[in-house]
């Protein structure tokens, strides 16, 4: 009995196969079929140009310009999307189906911000031609600058308190368009601005820092003005540090919000400058605040400061008190702060 | 009979275990970088790529597939050395951490920071540096490695893979400082090559250079395996090209994409199955771990009260920022249908989502933003929350000084400051301008219909 159910199960799947064979030759034929059709109804996308140059702008200007193409299939050319790198949007201008011989276009605009230079942009039509269903177009533009300032920023980086250090600020207008360079000034009482050279389109500047009296950060701007009506003021920042016998980062504890009774660590790493200098004494509030400290080399040191704040929620504003022998920096005060949560 | 259902079951084995076997066989390195400021799309609009959210989702997606995974950060962190790209760089590293990042190769904009941050992030936050032909000579003690030879112990004879960083000249030159010493990066490669010779199985090379100079690099040695490059480059899908066997690809800018290249081990030799670059979209979850560490950086930037302490720039002689309602009490139909419009609820759009601390935001959904009198504390300026008629028309206390004085001229350039391609790419200015058309220009227009 066993074997001839086996039988019968086997003599069922051979069925089941050459059947599913025959539909398979079936369905073969007629998607052949189907395919000589639909071979002879294929969209074809053709551009005119692939690529455009927009010659030379003014930054800060936007130009725009249509991309014309041509559907030479026989079937209906659909464009699914067009994609744009940043900095120029392109869209669809013309309808989104285009039957046989049909045109449409792309049109792209370019907003030149705050590009500099030769900047070449691509564009990508996406359609439902499958010889080319992913076209890349291509714009081209030379940005230039009535007024070009090198460097854009000034980074002092680390000064000593006590010295001075000097860049170069170098101005160049764009010749043969009467711009002219009517004042350079900074409302930063330590920085001095003196002009080294010039020449016809040419300025050099030497930015001096000088006398600062205050240990941390400092940033601000230089300010040139031009007799330019696109760009009557081109405002140059810059930033630094003043550093004294001791230095130290991060310069605030911010533990951000922590969860109650949840312990949590911050690091601050402090170098000592002068070699001379000593420290004698490191103090925490608030007093449910710990610390270890632990060398790293010979003149840094790393402080963890753990907080166990155990029951208490709210704001913390508290800090971290470093004491030394140093005369300019007797002490330093690290704030320290956190939001605890329920 | 029984020899057919041995067949089946053997097949289906076979199957099971060749299947089995090829993810642990596989490993995939994956490569990030050049976020320039970016931990996260801001949320201005649909469809924003990247962010380091998505990142560890994808890290996570490979890693529960039972694939070894190596995850390294090409550098450029930061766009400028203030101090909220200093906050950026730290949480990049924390989240570099959580993603078992192995190393970050130090790039021209990462040595912008200064010495003490990188000496800070290079002893703290548990990440190899890798810097090939710049030398740091700094008082701040600077971790960091020529190369990173890594070894991945779990295919049966360990696999070493190498991973090389050099720098471009040509990009260095705006980014010189006092505390690095730049050497020619295709010397430096040669000495490194020569000192691991044949203790690598595959060689990869982080070049902080252009596609161009990059691919000139592969095709001069040979022996480099994988090239990962590319500056400022889009679309880095487009980008990716082989010199002979060797793939040379780009994570493209912003941290919007992760280049994977995918390999195989074969009786203890290497096989590069593909190379891709992986667009990091919504269809990648945000990661929960991430996302607690976004809003501790949100969370930094209120404490650390960043809004008060960026350099305001100068305005007008005498003028300053008076607030819409102050314009309201004369203009009155304008600022009634200003109340209706999105600009009215820009800063809220930021509260809502706790970004309200955040200059990058605030700048372009507040009135005056940077500049004296302009806002800086909610708290004490709400009249200059969202983007207000000075947004647009400039400060106002001259015009209210002097009615009859020019004031008020205004044009898309001015649009264009906070709809740019980043934040608003599909800005239109005639569409755009129908949605805060002010009452005087609807009345000039039915008047001019009329005609």
């Amino acid at each position: 009995m066993r074997k001839a159910v086996m039988y019968v199960f086997v003599l069922f799947l051979v069925f089941i196969a050459e059947n599913s064979i025959n539909v398979n030759a079936e369905d073969k034929s007629q998607d052949a079929e189907k395919l000589k059709t639909t071979e002879s109804l294929l969209p074809k996308i053709e551009f005119e140009e692939d690529k455009y140059n927009f010659g030379k702008i003014y930054s800060g200007e936007k130009v725009t310009h249509k991309f014309k193409f041509k559907n030479l299939g026989d079937g209906e050319l659909i464009i699914d999307k067009v994609k744009s790198s940043c900095g120029c949007t392109a869209a669809l201008s013309s309808k989104k189906n285009l039957k046989k011989g049909e045109e449409g276009e792309i049109e792209v605009k370019f907003n030149s911000g705050k590009y500099v230079g030769n900047i070449t942009k691509s564009i990508f039509v996406h359609s439902n031609d499958p010889g080319n269903p992913k076209v890349k177009l291509a714009i081209e533009v030379k940005i230039i600058e009535e007024v070009s300032i090198t460097p854009r920023r000034i980074n002092f980086g680390i000064v000593r308190m006590g010295s001075s250090c000097s860049q170069n600020l170098e101005i160049k207008t764009l010749p043969k368009s009467n711009i002219k360079i009517t004042n350079v000034e900074t409302n930063f009482p330590y920085i001095q601005l003196k002009e080294k050279d010039k020449n016809e389109n040419v300025i050099n500047y030497d930015v001096t820092l000088r006398g600062i009296e205050d240990f941390g950060k400092f940033n601000g701007f230089i300010f040139v003005h031009t007799n330019s009506e696109k760009k009557p003021r081109v405002d140059i920042p810059f930033n630094g540090e003043v550093i004294g016998d001791i230095t130290y980062y991060p310069g605030k504890l911010s533990f951000g919000a922590v969860k109650k009774n949840r312990e949590a660590k911050k690091t601050v790493i402090i170098t000592l400058v002068d070699k001379n200098v000593k420290i004698e004494k490191i103090e925490i509030e608030p007093a449910f605040m710990t610390f270890n400290v632990s060398p790293l080399n010979d003149d840094s040191q790393v402080i963890s400061v753990h907080m166990n704040q155990g029951d208490f929620s709210g704001k913390i504003n508290g800090n971290l008190m470093i004491y030394s022998n140093s005369s300019v920096q007797p002490a330093i005060f690290i704030p320290i702060t956190a939001t605890v949560n329920n | 009979m029984k020899k057919l259902y041995g067949a089946v079951i053997a097949f289906v084995l076979i199957s099971l275990i060749s299947r089995a076997s090829s993810s642990s066989d596989r490993f995939v390195l994956c490569f990030f970088g050049e976020e320039k400021g970016t931990l996260v799309p801001c949320g201005c609009f649909e469809g924003q790529l990247g962010g380091i959210s998505r990142r560890d989702t994808l890290l996570n997606n490979l890693k529960k597939q039972g694939i070894s995974v190596l995850a390294v950060s090409t550098g450029d962190l930061i766009k400028s050395p203030e101090r909220q790209e200093e906050i950026k760089m730290e949480y990049l590293f924390s989240a570099m951490k959580e993603m078992d990042c192995i190393a970050h190769a130090l790039g021209e904009k990462d040595f912008e920071i200064g010495p003490q941050v990188l000496s800070f992030a290079s002893q703290m936050k548990g990440i190899d540096f890798l810097s090939g032909n710049i030398e740091i000579v700094s008082p701040f003690p600077i971790k960091y490695k020529k190369y990173l030879l890594k070894e991945l112990p779990e295919f049966g004879v360990p696999v070493k893979i190498a991973f090389l960083n050099i720098i471009s000249q040509s990009f260095l030159n705006e980014h010189l400082l006092d505390f690095v010493r730049v050497h020619d990066p295709v010397k430096s490669l040669k000495s490194v090559l020569n000192q691991i010779k044949g203790e690598a199985d595959l060689i990869v090379l982080i070049s902080h250079a252009s596609m161009e100079e990059s691919v000139e690099i592969a095709e001069s040695f040979p022996e480099i395996g994988l090239v990962i490059t590319g500056h400022e480059i889009e679309d880095p899908a487009e980008s990716l090209a082989y010199v002979n066997d060797t793939p040379v690809l780009s994570h493209g800018t912003g941290g919007k994409y992760v280049a994977i290249a995918d390999y195989v081990v074969r009786n203890g030799k290497i096989e590069n199955k593909s190379a891709e670059v992986v667009s990091l979209d919504d269809t990648y979850e945000e990661s929960a771990k991430m996302q607690a560490l976004l809003k501790h950086y949100q969370q930094t930037l209120k404490e650390e009260d960043l809004l008060n302490s960026i350099p305001k720039l100068p305005l007008g002689k005498g003028n300053s920022y008076i607030g819409s309602s102050v314009c309201g009490t004369c203009h009155k139909a304008v600022y009634s249908h200003w109340n209706n419009t999105a600009h009215r609820k820009a800063y809220t759009t930021l509260s809502e989502i706790g970004q309200q601390y955040d200059p990058e935001c605030v700048n372009c959904h507040t009135d005056g933003f940077g500049y004296v009198s302009g806002f800086s504390d909610y708290g004490t300026q709400q009249g200059l929350a969202h983007v207000g008629c000075e947004s647009c028309h400039g400060a106002g206390s001259n015009h209210i000084n002097n009615i009859a004085g020019p004031y008020g001229r205004t044009d898309e350039k001015r649009c264009l400051v906070c709809h740019d391609a980043d934040h608003s790419p599909k800005f239109q200015y005639k569409e755009y301008w129908e949605e805060i058309k002010h009452p005087i220009e609807i009345l000039k227009d039915i008047s001019e219909n009329k005609k």
